[in-house]
């Protein structure tokens, strides 16, 4: 059986929590030997981690921050040292992967910038927070032995090849200019008034839903770029734009394309698009 | 001076023991998120501030909405309302099965956290339905919510609250083999601390049994070096906030009876953190079965706006208190008390805090327990 | 017929369809002046287009994307707005005196029959090259600094309806001098009226 910790560096818990999600916890901690875990019985003390010795797989919650004590520790020096013994080191929540709101840094990154402990062994899985299926199938491709495919971040590419607008149920209003007329409305697309960065956003928060029952688009909240170096922005409820142009574009599309296309689609005003869904 | 490490508190916690046999509650580091809001725009704070916790944000996302709202002086719709009502209880129940499950059960030797996970699962799709994920949903916003439910959802809701109380019925029957353990072994009444509650969103407090109004101004937050947490007291004394303190104010029978046995001792405190799950699934349903679809989720608010505000909300915990100041739609100030500042404040040899006192009065091997019952959270305590 | 050809001889009835519409209006002129115009039959030139409405609306996109490419190279250069509207301004007038054909059928014949456009060419649809490259132009200008942010449209309205107006006063013989006589102080207007 694999054997893991899971530490916290400077965090909120969200990941640890975020975790307790996953729908089938039972069979994968059966099939994981738990050190560590900051919510859940495990066998070691957080002292006894220090004098741990080899472990499989060592899960990084939360961000470096230097002089952060935990258990008497300085957390920098116990994540250093169980680095070092551990055959792979997983990231979860932007914190750990890229410093995110309370770390100056990350494991293998501060923002976009690799550290000296970026390596092959590091599968980041960076949110705010992770989602539940990210974290626990990286884990049990680790218990497999079937480590992700991952892209210049560390990130399993099952999960974050996607952008978070892939699969949104506000796409055909995405496709045809249509933005929502404020907050409040299961119409309209959030991407060119309510800030959503979700078509330039890794992740798979629409394919993948949270809690098995939606998303923040979904329910009508802009995607906040969570997973990137960037988290948090600013002014996470407005887009920014250039003359009403959005300051960033989809992921991959150039300004000419996305305008050009723009125009077109604007020109022609879908009568279904306009109204209310449900309206008589 | 003995020195005792608590530790899956959402975080960890030092009790330091004096040669008096005081203790004192110990913490060593902070995030100091109220630095992180400000000079960002007012209204990311609905971002930043539900991450003070990953087990109660949704507490602090609707605290901040409330500051926010004051400060722009705008109220949301009823429907909006009832909809941050719904997730908000969502979080408590979610809190308390896990509290229950993974904190004090274990403690007599019973540990099946797995056996109530379903019904936490449950109790996450639920809010989720309205807040689009859960952790760290930010679908409050001045005015109203971002969600547009249907009918239907709100059926589907109504489903998923039928099989929790199927999970309350679980933790109930548990509840009550651990009352006859407690007896048993004669520790119900231990744990006692005041028998003081406050009550903020209620403006109340309680001596023992007598409720009076409270005045908001007096609340005051101190310092207690070496540890990085505030502590924080009204006109000067210490009040117990949480579930025990909500559930005396509801005149909750089954609550009340306890309390007149073991006064606010580990039996009580215990139960009535339990106890709410019912309360609130209750109120959840009567909220569901009320909802007037047809208003409008917000009404639309301002990014730009100068002002004060202040918002108080009950969190798993307790009161949470988030006071805001706004300058030209910037944050210049930011203040958040929260739940766990109250119950675990050190206080003085005059007047020691809230859970100082239930530790001083013993005995030392249940200190673990004792200081549990209270549903530590490291993350708020510091934030 | 080669395609190269074909392509050419495309060319050749729009830029006859072109002058004509613009010189004697458009439901002045018929397919069969086309044709007459270039010496090939009626027949042949609806094997290149099937109504009149057809070749209006493709003109319309032809004009677009010989504007937008002009503009499109000014974008691309490395100076600031300040130059770049003075050689929007330049290249403008230039063509004004030299293809008038091409303001002229916009002012003429788009703006005029509006009725003739209203399918297939809603909106953007025909004119998408050169609105697009002006989107760039402004949103550039703002992401840099140098223009003032605000809605598109209204400063849309402010370039391309002053451009259009001294175009039109020109054509109706009413400037005193020669149109590039104006173009430093209408690029200068438009600076000062969008600069940040």
């Amino acid at each position: 059986m694999k054997r893991l910790a899971w530490i916290q560096g400077a965090t909120c818990n969200g990941n640890a929590h975020s975790f307790l999600n996953y729908p089938l916890l039972q069979e994968l901690l059966e099939a994981l030997e738990l050190l560590y875990h900051p919510v859940l019985p495990s066998r070691l003390t957080l002292p006894q981690l220090w004098d741990l010795e080899e472990l499989d797989i060592l899960v990084v919650e939360g961000g470096l921050r230097e002089g952060f004590q935990r258990a008497g520790f300085e957390v920098n020096h116990l994540i250093h040292r169980l680095y070092a013994r551990a055959n792979w080191v997983v990231c979860v929540g932007s914190c750990a992967v890229y410093g995110g709101l309370f770390g100056d840094r990350g494991v293998a990154f501060a923002g976009e910038e690799p550290t000296e402990l970026k390596s092959d062994k590091v599968i980041n899985i960076p949110g705010c927070p992770a989602h539940p299926e990210w974290i626990a199938t990286t884990l049990w491709a680790l218990v497999e032995g079937r480590p992700p495919l991952r892209d210049t971040f560390l990130r399993p590419k099952e999960f974050f090849a996607y952008t978070v607008h892939a699969g949104c149920t506000r796409n055909e209003y995405f496709e045809w200019k249509v933005d929502a007329r404020g907050f409040g409305f299961k119409e309209g697309c959030l991407f060119y008034e309510q800030g959503c960065q979700g078509p330039y956003t890794h992740g798979s928060c629409n394919k993948i839903l949270w809690n098995q029952e939606s998303s923040k688009p979904r329910i009508g909240t802009p995607c906040f770029g969570c997973t990137e170096p960037d988290f948090p922005k600013e002014n996470l409820f407005r887009t920014k734009t250039y003359m009403g142009i959005p300051a960033s574009l989809p992921l991959g599309v150039s300004k000419r394309a996305y305008l050009t296309l723009t125009g077109v689609a604007k020109s022609f005003k879908i009568q279904r698009l306009l109204g209310r869904l449900f309206e008589d | 001076m003995k020195i005792e490490l608590i530790e899956r508190i959402e975080g960890e916690a030092y009790l330091k023991w004096r040669p008096d046999g005081r203790p004192f509650i110990h913490f060593e580091s902070s995030r100091g998120i109220e630095g992180l809001l400000k000079g960002r725009p007012a209204w990311d704070a609905l971002v930043i501030a539900p991450r003070v916790c990953g087990i109660c944000g949704h507490a602090h996302l609707a605290a901040a909405v409330e500051a926010l709202e004051e400060a722009i002086g705008i109220t949301p719709t009823p429907k909006a309302q009832a909809i941050r009502q719904i997730t908000r209880y969502g979080e408590m129940v979610q809190n308390h099965l896990k509290w229950f499950y993974l904190t004090i059960l274990p403690h007599f030797e019973r540990k099946e956290f797995l056996t109530i996970h379903p019904y936490i699962l449950l109790t996450t799709s639920l809010i989720a339905l309205f807040a689009g994920q859960w952790p760290h949903s930010s679908y409050m916003v001045p005015g109203g919510v971002t969600c547009d439910p249907s009918g239907l959802d709100l059926l589907r809701a109504k489903g998923y609250l039928t099989r929790l109380r199927r999970g309350f019925d679980e933790a109930q029957k548990a509840l009550e083999w651990l009352l006859d353990r407690l007896v048993q072994e004669g520790i119900a009444s231990l744990g006692k601390s005041f028998d003081r509650f406050i009550i903020l969103s209620a403006k109340s407090k309680l001596l023992a049994t007598k409720a009076s109004r409270i005045d908001l101004g007096q609340i005051q937050l101190y310092e207690q070096p070496p540890s990085r947490a505030l502590g924080v007291r009204y006109k000067g004394r210490h009040y117990e906030t949480g579930p025990l303190a909500r559930m005396m104010l509801r005149n909750h029978p089954h609550v009340r009876r306890l309390h007149r046995r073991y006064k606010d001792g580990l039996a009580t405190r215990i139960s009535a953190r339990v106890l709410e799950i019912g309360w609130l699934l209750d109120r959840m349903e009567g909220l569901l079965d009320g909802m007037v679809l047809d208003q409008p989720s917000a009404v639309q608010a301002p990014f730009q706006f100068d002002g004060t505000g202040v918002g108080i909300v009950e969190a798993a915990r307790g009161s949470l208190l988030h006071k805001v100041e706004v300058k030209q739609g910037r944050i210049s100030g930011y203040q958040i008390i929260t739940p766990t500042q109250w119950n675990l404040a050190n206080g003085d040899e005059e007047e020691p805090g809230v859970a100082i006192e239930a530790l001083s009065r013993g005995p030392k091997e249940l200190s673990d327990l004792i200081f549990r019952s209270f549903d530590v959270c490291s993350v708020c305590t510091t934030h | 017929m080669s395609r190269m050809r074909k392509e050419e001889r495309k060319r050749q009835i729009m830029e006859m369809a072109l002058r004509l519409f613009s010189e004697r209006g458009y439901y002045e002129v018929t397919i069969a002046d086309i044709a007459r115009e270039l010496g090939m039959s009626v027949g042949n030139l609806y094997n290149y287009f099937s109504s009149k409405e057809a070749l209006a609306k493709e003109l319309l996109l032809y004009i677009s994307k010989i504007l937008g490419e002009e503009i499109r190279k000014i974008n691309m250069m490395p100076i600031g707005v300040e130059e770049k509207i003075q050689r929007i301004v330049e290249f403008y007038f230039t063509t004004v005196q030299e293809r008038p054909e091409l303001i002229d059928y916009f002012l003429r014949v788009y703006l005029a029959h509006k009725e003739v456009f209203k399918n297939g060419c809603e909106g953007f649809l025909c004119v998408s090259p050169f609105v697009t490259e002006l989107m760039i132009f402004f949103e550039e200008g703002v992401r840099s600094g140098e223009l003032r942010d605000q809605d598109f449209f209204s400063a849309f309205g402010l370039f391309m309806g002053y451009l259009g107006g001294m175009a039109f006063i020109n054509g109706e013989g009413m400037l005193p001098n020669e149109l590039h006589f104006y173009a430093q102080d209408v690029a200068q207007n438009i600076y000062q009226a969008l600069k940040a």
